[in-house]
């Protein structure tokens, strides 16, 4: 395996360095799970994931950060939903193509093709909302609980529920409006 | 309690985010006010409606990738044992002197057996002296200490993140992760004669 980028840190960024292990143990696992499911593709994850840790190493300094969490998350999130909005402009094309070549999909692989056209949906209308909202649905799909989802997006923890209640009802509306009543 | 709940309040409920008393209260008035009960049931649809969607997105993926996470922070004591021990093997195999291929002496090409002094009637053909081989040195091998990552465990590594961690003391070594987080292979840095390490 070769290692895609080194980071080299300075003389004076040992501690940074421990700051950022720290950070790397305890939200890497979920910044790659998350971003599995947004973008469908695990090695594309972990090249997000990754992508984000390294502009979290090349800040000056990390200790300055006092939202690691939330800081990570956001810009993952934002990488991920850039990359879903990529991928369904190429599957738009690609499909466009497919038809012109009348390819006919097989018997077989129907519930696939269905099951794979809900989750293009799904992230469609994920990548068109607000990325906090998107931010809030994916980390709470994903078992984060209320006190940490509060500190990711940076509100009160008794903020959260009212958040999610809205990304929800954004995300249904949304829904609805381009792909019929149909949930 | 007789104030009606906010939808965020609901929402919280529902996720059972909410304080034990809050909940109990919550129960009381939602038996007697029917529009926080409606809202409540609108509420839980639509989460029920909107989880399901989510959790599609876990199926399609292969289901190597994905895992649950635990809820406690994982322990990370035990990854110690392993890393320190295999740090300390290839510390011992990078530092232990390698023994040069010794040069080999070439033997002496057989001489011909000494022969009477009498001079035969014909002549003995020539003996062909073999003509010492001369053996090259051998050649130092390319040290390669600390070039190669020494795997934790015996599962194959597709992809990870390659970090730099303190071991004891002064010791620094590279640490692949995997998407888990967990350790999966490790390299030591050596410090080289201008202090630079890699």
């Amino acid at each position: 395996m070769q290692p895609a980028e080194e980071i080299a840190w300075p003389d004076s960024g040992y501690a940074a360095g421990r700051e950022f292990e720290a950070a790397f143990r305890e939200h890497y696992p979920r910044m790659v799970a998350v971003l599995t499911r947004l973008t469908g593709d695990g090695a594309e994850a972990e090249e997000i994931a990754s992508d984000v840790l390294c502009k979290l190493a090349r800040r000056p300094r990390i200790a300055d950060l006092d939202h690691i969490a939330a800081w990570l998350y956001r810009v993952a999130i934002n990488a991920g939903l850039d990359a879903v909005r990529a991928n369904t402009r190429r599957r738009r094309r690609e499909d466009r193509v497919g038809r012109e070549e009348g390819s006919a999909a097989e018997a077989g692989a129907l519930d696939s093709l269905l099951r794979e056209e809900r989750c293009a949906r799904v992230r469609s209308v994920l990548a068109s909302l607000k990325p906090r909202d998107a931010e809030l649905l994916l980390l709470r799909a994903d078992g984060m609980a209320y006190r940490d989802l509060a500190a990711v997006v940076e509100v009160q923890p008794s903020s959260v529920g009212s958040l999610l209640a809205r990304a929800e009802a954004e995300f249904e509306r949304r829904y609805r409006a381009r792909y019929g009543d149909r949930v | 309690m007789s104030r009606c709940w906010s939808d965020g309040e609901l929402r919280a409920w529902l996720d059972r985010e909410l304080g034990e008393p809050d909940g109990a209260d919550f129960e009381l008035h939602l038996a007697k006010c029917a529009d926080c009960a409606a809202r409540r049931q609108v509420l839980e649809d639509r989460s029920k409606r909107i989880g399901v969607l989510m959790s599609s997105l876990t199926e399609a993926v292969p289901a190597a990738r994905v895992t649950a996470i635990p809820a406690r922070r994982p322990s990370w004591r035990w990854t110690g044992v392993p890393a320190a021990i295999a740090a300390g093997v290839t510390l011992a195999f990078l530092l232990t002197p390698r023994a040069q291929h010794p040069v080999v002496p070439t033997p002496r090409a057989p001489t011909a057996p000494e022969v009477p002094a009498v001079k035969p009637a014909i002549a003995p053909p020539p003996v062909a002296r073999a003509r010492p081989r001369v053996v090259p040195p051998a050649k130092a091998r390319p040290q390669t200490n600390g070039d190669y990552y020494l795997a934790l465990d015996d599962d194959p590594i597709d992809t990870g993140v390659v970090m730099r961690v303190a071991l004891d003391g002064n010791v620094q070594a590279d640490v692949i992760f995997d998407s888990q987080g967990r350790p999966r292979a490790i390299r030591p840095v050596k410090e080289s004669a201008q202090g630079e390490r890699r």
